[in-house]
């Protein structure tokens, strides 16, 4: 039975791996699948040793401490790092690896399908890169004292099975939220937008500055102690708390947190199973009419606006950016609580914001994957592609600006940032957008894939489509950085006036850049049509 | 009498919709049945239910006595061609057959010696390295036929296994459905070509908005009309002349 299971493991391991390796060698060649590779492992490979660096460099600073029985912060540093590592692969849209449904008819035990996608959840850039981020932990506490390799090796199995845990179990919540019918979503985002401006209001007070400092000091002495309790009650710091205190016969006792998790993962796979056993309505209505021909461009926008909305995809790239606030509304709250310094509460607004505009890479990048075979039937159309290109670009930016709006209702009422932070991470994430679109106008078509409209299960993605993304992203990233440091320090109000000029830069280039791109989709239109079907 | 498939009053709901309503029938094993209706009444859905692909609203449905859901002897007993095919489509033919017999448990030499045949007998030659996205759509039914046939499966349904096939092809795998019915196989197909139904075929079931019309052999079914079509029509289709008024 075992044997039977783990050739299940291997089989479905082995297929992703080789659908990976086939689609890169498919949409680059052989050449460009390497050079993409070499290239994609040359990054990994620095990002790694910055993140083994600095991590070993903490596993060492707290090996003491740990052989002298105080695993907190240790243990907290494992457990940033596993749920930094799963949060990060959720944001970036790679939330599943299986595709369930097909799945069902296999004669495999659940069980084996769920060590697989335990297995293969590891198999991601993001998780690598964090899971060896763990390695560099046990290093350093090795280096500082040698005699905990064992403990420091168990803790760290159990950090990577929490990580992939928390990365599943966030990605079904994920695809459970945009699963809900969009009223939902929309009443959701409001209801709580409107609470947490109303909570975050009573919470302000109107006192001196004197009982201001006090009050932030009592807060954060007792944010201390909470955070005290909190990291000694995460499952890596028990583990290494009771392994150097206690010796091996108390390690297996503080498993059971990770149990628990796991548990929780297998009740949120059985209910995504059942979901997908439940099957989806054959009878979703289709609207009366999708095309205004008075003005193609504006029916193409539309087609695209309501292919957004309706798809799994879209909607994700509507909660996520609110999915990712909180987190950072925490980290702000803290770090103005602790008065480390109020520039964190600028840093956690702009990061915020690029994660929002981050968010939608995989739609940009792929701009009629989500139409799939109805792209034909869009170039059938007697229009022109300029048109087809302004439209959808046009479609994409109306959607943009409804995924940004609670982001800037909630960094200006929530989060207190002032308008000028607010509106300079909305020109950033703007900037950002138009910038991904225009390169995604390209990528579209070079490297064309279907999406599905429902679920987040996509086939993965031209490796030479992610990099040239990453590597758009971190360029654009790049110089509206320098503005936002630098300009910042030295003209702090000169900031967002060359914020907005930037971005109106880029949409003039956007728009001038319209054309060509036209004329490579009316070069290359075969290879869409017979990518998407 | 072994019973192959049983389905016990399953109903399948859509919401409002009742895509599948109370639909109860027994397969002995070796038969080979037939499932028509028009586009819409419920043949999918039934054959995603008794595939384990979707679960039944109300109602149960065993295979070789196996409750289907959730059991791994009910479904290491079916072959099963969905209607969409359901293939990995960045793999290549070889790479795909290897993915479905480890599912199934298979040695990877029985797997290769397998598919060898199986490619030989339906004319499925590529090269090896071709991705099934750059298969032909016949070369596609091939190979999903084939991952349906690959583990010796019991019991087999296909999905309009017929469309978009060649007629060379067509007659070879008639062929070969009509040999593994010999040698015992239950078979389940579904289809619009009403001839080949008719050719193929002994037991018929015709479904229509989700109800079974009429089960049982062809000739009983069929009485004194002139053919399946003819019955089809009489069952569930308009036999009025329409007429578009600007052509």
């Amino acid at each position: 039975m075992a044997l039977k299971g783990l050739r299940v493991v291997r089989a479905l391991i082995a297929s992703q791996t080789q659908v990976w390796l086939n689609t890169a060698f498919r949409n680059v060649g052989v050449l460009g699948s390497t050079l993409a590779i070499t290239l994609a492992f040359g990054l990994f490979a620095l990002i790694t040793m910055l993140f083994v660096a600095t991590c070993s460099g903490i596993g060492y600073a707290t090996s003491h401490a740990v052989y002298e029985g105080n695993g907190g912060g240790a243990g907290a540093a494992f457990t940033v790092a596993s749920f930094l590592g799963a949060f990060a692969s959720v944001v970036t849209g790679d939330a599943h690896a299986f595709d369930w449904a097909r799945l069902r008819r296999f004669p495999a035990e659940s069980g084996w399908l769920f060590v697989a996608e335990m297995g293969a959840g590891l198999l991601h850039p993001v998780m690598l890169t964090f899971a060896a981020a763990q390695v560099g932990l046990v290093v350093g506490l090795c280096e500082g004292v040698r005699s905990l390799a064992p403990l420091a090796l168990l803790t760290l199995a159990l950090s990577l099975v929490v990580q992939v845990s928390l990365r599943m179990v966030m990605g079904s919540i994920v695809e459970r939220l945009v699963r809900q019918a969009r009223r939902v979503i929309v009443l959701v985002l409001l209801a709580g937008t409107a609470l947490s401006w109303r909570f975050m209001s009573t919470l302000e007070p109107k006192l001196t500055p004197d009982q201001i400092a006090e009050r932030l000091a009592n807060l954060g002495e007792q944010i201390t102690a909470w955070l005290t309790v909190v990291w000694r009650s995460l499952p890596a710091s028990l583990l290494l708390e009771a392994g150097s205190r206690h010796g091996w016969s108390r390690v297996e006792a503080f498993m059971l947190p990770v149990l628990g998790v796991l548990a929780l993962v297998g009740l949120s796979i059985a209910l995504a199973l059942r979901e997908d056993g439940e099957g989806a309505s054959e009878t979703d209505a289709t609207p009366e009419r999708l095309w205004s021909f008075r003005a193609p461009v504006l029916g193409v926008a539309r087609l695209q606006w309501l292919t957004l909305w309706r798809s799994d995809f879209g909607r994700m790239t509507l909660v996520t950016p609110v999915f990712a606030l909180w987190p950072f509304i925490a980290m702000a709250r803290l770090a103005s609580s602790f008065s480390f310094s109020s520039g964190l509460d600028r840093w956690a607004t702009i990061s915020i914001w690029v994660m929002g505009a981050l968010s939608s890479t995989n739609v940009l990048m792929n701009q009629f994957g989500l139409d799939r075979t109805a792209a034909k039937g869009l170039f059938l159309l007697p229009i022109s592609d300029v048109q087809i290109v302004r439209g959808k670009a046009l479609g994409y930016a109306l959607f943009q600006s409804l995924q940004l709006a609670p982001v800037l209702v909630l960094t200006r009422f929530v989060m207190h940032a002032p308008w000028s932070v607010a509106l300079g991470g909305l020109c950033m994430a703007s900037i950002l957008f138009v910038v991904q679109l225009t390169f995604g106008q390209w990528a579209s078509v070079a490297w064309p894939r279907p999406l599905p409209r429902k679920g987040l299960r996509a086939p993965p993605g031209s490796l030479a489509s992610v990099m040239a993304s990453l590597m758009i992203n971190a360029t654009a990233l790049v110089p509206l950085m320098a503005v936002w440091v630098v300009l910042g320090s030295i003209s702090p109000r000169s900031v967002l006036p060359v914020l907005l000029l930037l971005l109106g830069l880029v949409i003039a280039a956007q728009w001038r850049m319209s054309h060509e791109a036209a004329r490579w989709l009316s070069e290359r239109r075969e290879r869409v049509v017979e990518a998407l079907g | 009498m072994v019973v192959a498939l049983e389905l016990s009053h399953v109903t399948k709901h859509f919401g409002s919709l009742r895509a599948v309503n109370d639909v109860s029938f027994s397969l002995e094993a070796g038969s080979f049945l037939g499932l028509v209706g028009r586009n819409g009444a419920g043949k999918s859905t039934t054959l995603k239910m008794v595939t384990g692909l979707m679960r039944p609203t109300s109602g149960s449905i065993r295979i070789f006595g196996h409750e289907i859901e959730g059991s791994v002897e009910a479904k290491q007993q079916i072959g099963a061609m969905p209607e969409d095919m359901a293939l990995l489509e960045m793999l290549s033919g070889p790479q795909y057959m290897r993915f479905i017999g480890r599912m199934y448990g298979l040695e990877d030499q029985v797997i290769d010696s397998r598919r060898e045949e199986l490619f030989a007998l339906l004319e499925l030659s590529s090269p090896p390295k071709t991705l099934i996205a750059d298969y032909s759509f016949g070369m596609k039914k091939k190979i999903a036929l084939s991952a349906a046939l690959m583990h010796a499966p019991k019991i087999v349904f296909l999905d309009e296994p017929f469309e978009g096939i060649d007629p060379v092809t067509r007659r070879v795998m008639k062929d070969l459905l009509l040999g593994l019915q010999k040698k015992g196989v239950t078979l389940v197909l579904t289809s619009h070509i009403l001839e080949v139904v008719e050719a193929l075929c002994p037991l018929i079931a015709i479904i229509d908005q989700g109800a079974l019309r009429g089960f049982g052999p062809l000739e009983t079914l069929r009485g004194e009309t002139q053919g399946l079509e003819a019955l089809f029509l009489e069952l569930v289709g308009s036999t009025t002349k329409r007429e578009l008024s600007w052509l």
